[in-house]
């Protein structure tokens, strides 16, 4: 196991109050495997995503329970050096916006040289790795600045700085999300690729259904800090197990299925400061019971092991129909 | 909040309050002229002690307050009406417009501004009036580069666009939209302004080309009370100590509010 | 009927030598929703925003039931701008920050009409239904509500002065997965309900398949493909829409 995540919990102070926004999440990813987390923004699965490395700044919010298993060590447990050896050569992140990651003053090949653990070789190791990020075009270039790159070129630069360490994690936090879409597609091809030739574990994080369905191999999808479904993509995909998962996918605009209206879900996610009781999506659940409101379901098999959702009903409804009809 | 802001704020709320209320709080007539009690020494009678004609000092400082204060907020009050319309004109019509006003402000830049006032006020003659337009008249091209700035980027904002989309004119764009929102930094250049034109007025006035006797400004009280420096220690001491005081709180105040605005 | 029609438009940013709309020509009939997919920087917002002179444009024509647009008095193109609205990406950029959400409504009605003061209270409650949202959002300022509702907002301003034809420059793309389908789904509900036209830029042709008659796709500044919705996604003829298509499947 690469990555095993068990009843994290993580609060923010908001207002003087400790607000909880990760409740008790569990996540796993298995050596060579992606891992989608998908969810829409303020859910806390970017919260997940900084957590793995303790990356929450300590004036913002802190983790109050579970444990980060990485290989065999606690994350939660390391001192300042296990710390600084876990970020600097285990774990590697690309966000969102790749120009505020990099720094406009210093050019390219420095920034790349600067992540190198290691220095010897240095010319080396970045021709080689730009060369597998498809950036070889720029390596004769050492006087390149951020810039005078594409959005595309800089999360590439992005990716090359993240697995030149070599880590067993890489993390994605949204690393689409500012591309165009033919752009999107070329990067998703190129985690993908250095995914299978590094035999890296990949934790993808997105709010966007397709980019998250085109690479994954199993998929968690997050609600109100917790993992309310998780099973193997095509599993997901085909069958969706939570009525939250169907309404983001019937949510999905296509021309497939065009001039229809969408199934939208109602309403709005909940704050964190005012959660409902019982399950945290039964407010803007189109099949909601009375029961559902009463206490927060557990997760339910939905087919086989692997495939399980936290909704009461699943059992009741055959939710792959609904999406259809 | 900031500690030194709340104490800034409390400072010139105090002077502000104690220049308002001077006609209740002051003992004694501050123009009422005591040949028995010059220059005397503070005391249950006179608090501050007595001037040279043994006028009570207590009273003429709060008086001062009121002409030392009044100079510096409506001198600002000039200097930001000027300094925000021909900013926010420049920043908003570009071109020509800007190129002229911008050029206008960096001439009244190149003027060493205290000795214009000086040039200036020999000319005219030194009313309390014409010492108000003449500080704000030389002081507001901060103001309009500050708010220039601010313009030429908001203007490039979406909801800028948006209420152009839906028919809005220059005027209520520039008023409604545009200066309320490039107020900010303004807000900071004003009030650290106050302090500017008050230290101005109180120099001019100790150089007896500012406010004029019998009325009282902390200025000219200082300046009586340097000629009777050796004499009476008290008439240099607190009006040199109010002016040091409401600069400091004017500036803390507005140190404190560009910190705030940084922030948020 | 033709209710607007570009002819030949151009637009160049003389500093940076780009021309950002390259002689483009179209039209757009009354009800009809045209779509306008393009990557990022082809020009597509330059050409919303240079079609009802947000942005000046230094050739062509916009005709609007056969008045140019781009050769009326500024006096008369105010007044006109009734007619032709647009509806903002960044529901967070296109809200003043400073104004009550009553107060940004009511002032469309300032501008357009000699209304009272309670009539245009009620006109702005009747903008906030139309959209969903109740009276309480009047006083609200728009840090106190969400992406979407902000979004909500913005379409309540353009439909209030009852325009026949908007322009949707990437209304959802800044939002979630299922906010954008709420507002998809109240953008078409209110363009069936008014007969309004639309051009609905986009950069994601999943949007632009779902919900236009007609696409137009633009790359460089010029229109290489325009055609049916039908058309474009089953039978695409230029390379780059071939491009463009297969990122979404």
């Amino acid at each position: 196991m690469a990555l095993e995540i068990r009843g994290l919990r993580v609060s923010y102070n908001i207002e003087g109050r400790g607000i909880e926004v990760v409740r008790g999440l569990d996540l796993d990813i298995n050596k060579g495997e992606c891992v989608g987390l998908v969810g829409e923004s303020g859910c806390g699965k970017s919260t997940v995503g900084l957590a793995i490395t303790r990356l929450i700044p300590e004036r913002k919010g802190s983790i109050t329970a579970g444990n980060i298993l990485l290989g065999d060590k606690d994350v939660l447990t390391l001192g300042p050096d296990g710390l600084r050896d876990v970020r600097r050569s285990k774990v590697s992140y690309v966000f969102q916006d790749p120009f505020s990651s990099l720094n406009p003053v210093f050019t390219v090949y420095d920034q790349l040289k600067e992540a190198l653990p290691d220095k010897r070789n240095a010319d080396e190791i970045i021709s080689g790795t730009l060369e597998s990020v498809g950036l070889s075009g720029i390596i004769g270039n050492k006087k390149i600045y951020p810039h005078e790159l594409s959005g595309g070129m800089q999360q590439r630069v992005m990716i090359a700085m993240a697995i030149m360490p070599n880590p067993g994690l890489l993390i994605l936090d949204e690393p689409t999300t500012a591309l165009d879409v033919t752009v999107q597609n070329q990067i998703l091809d190129l985690v993908a690729r250095l995914k299978d030739e590094m035999k890296l574990s990949v934790l993808f994080i997105s709010h966007d259904l397709r980019t998250v369905f085109r690479i994954s191999d199993r998929v968690f999808v997050m609600y109100a800090g917790k993992i309310v479904e998780k099973g193997l993509k095509q599993n997901i995909s085909l069958k969706p197990g939570h009525p939250y998962t169907v309404g983001l996918m019937d949510s999905m605009p296509s021309f497939e299925r065009r001039k229809q209206k969408f199934n939208a879900i109602e309403g709005r996610a909940p704050l964190f400061s005012e959660l409902p009781k019982g399950c945290k999506f039964y407010p803007r659940c189109k099949f909601r019971v009375d029961d559902c409101a009463l206490r927060e379901p557990g997760m339910e098999i939905v087919s086989g092991e692997d495939h399980v959702s936290r909704c009461i009903r699943i059992k009741e409804i055959a939710l792959d129909g609904i999406s259809k009809s | 909040m900031n500690k030194l802001m709340v104490f800034g704020a409390g400072i010139v709320i105090f002077f502000a309050i104690a220049a308002i209320l001077a006609p209740v709080v002051t003992p004694y007539d501050p123009g009422k002229i005591d040949i028995d009690n010059i220059l005397t020494a503070p005391s249950r009678e006179h608090i501050l002690g007595t001037d040279s004609l043994g006028r009570d000092l207590f009273s003429r400082m709060l008086y001062g307050a009121r002409v030392s204060l009044l100079v510096g907020l409506i001198a600002v009050g000039i200097s930001a009406i000027i300094g925000v319309s021909l900013g926010a004109i420049a920043g908003y019509y570009g071109g020509f417009a800007d190129v002229l006003i911008m050029r206008f402000v960096d001439i009244m830049l190149c003027f060493p501004t205290f000795f214009l006032i000086l040039a200036v006020i020999a000319l005219l003659e030194p009313s309390i009036v014409n010492i108000m337009i003449i500080i704000g008249a030389t002081s507001w091209m901060g103001v309009a580069r500050l708010i220039r700035a601010e313009i030429l980027s908001l203007k490039e904002r979406d909801f800028i666009y948006a209420e152009h989309a839906i028919g809005a004119g220059d005027f209520r764009i520039i008023t409604r939209h545009l200066i309320p929102n490039a107020m900010a930094p303004v807000l900071v250049s004003i009030t650290l302004g106050v302090a500017a034109a008050i230290l101005v007025e109180s120099s001019l006035s100790f150089l007896g080309i500012g406010v004029q006797p019998p009325m009282p400004s902390w200025g000219n009280i200082l300046s009586e009370g340097k000629s009777v420096m050796g004499a009476a220690w008290w008439m240099m001491l607190f009006p040199g100590t109010a002016i040091f005081i409401t600069v400091l709180g004017y500036n803390l105040l507005g140190e404190g509010i560009r910190e705030k605005l940084l922030k948020s | 009927m033709e209710l607007v029609k570009v002819n030949n438009l151009r637009k160049v940013f003389p500093k940076h030598k780009v021309t950002a709309v390259d002689g483009v020509s179209f039209s757009v009939n009354e009800g009809e929703v045209v779509g306008l997919v393009g990557e990022s920087g082809c020009g597509k917002s330059t050409l919303g925003r240079s079609i009802i002179r947000l942005i000046h444009a230094e050739e062509g024509n916009v005709f609007y039931k056969g008045e140019d647009l781009l050769k009326l008095p500024r006096r008369k193109m105010r007044s006109m701008r009734r007619h032709l609205q647009m509806i903002f990406q960044d529901p967070y950029t296109s809200l003043d920050p400073r104004v009550r959400i009553g107060d940004i409504l009511e002032e469309v009605f300032i501008i357009h009409e000699n209304f009272s003061r309670g009539e245009r209270r009620r006109k702005a409650e009747e903008a906030l239904e139309t959209v969903g949202l109740g009276a309480s959002y009047l006083n609200r300022l728009p840090s106190d509500i969400s992406g979407g509702e902000r979004q909500r907002i913005g379409i309540a301003r353009a439909l209030a002065t009852d325009p026949e034809f908007i322009i949707c420059d990437e209304p959802v793309s800044s939002l979630d997965l299922s906010v954008q389908a709420q507002i998809l789904n109240l953008l078409t509900d209110i363009q069936k309900r008014k007969n309004l036209a639309y051009l609905f830029i986009s950069h994601d042709l999943g949007v632009i398949g779902a919900i236009c008659d007609r696409v137009m796709v633009m790359n460089a500044g010029r229109l290489v493909e325009t055609g049916t919705c039908e058309n474009i996604f089953k039978d695409p003829k230029h390379e780059y829409t071939k491009r463009l298509l297969d990122a979404v499947r």
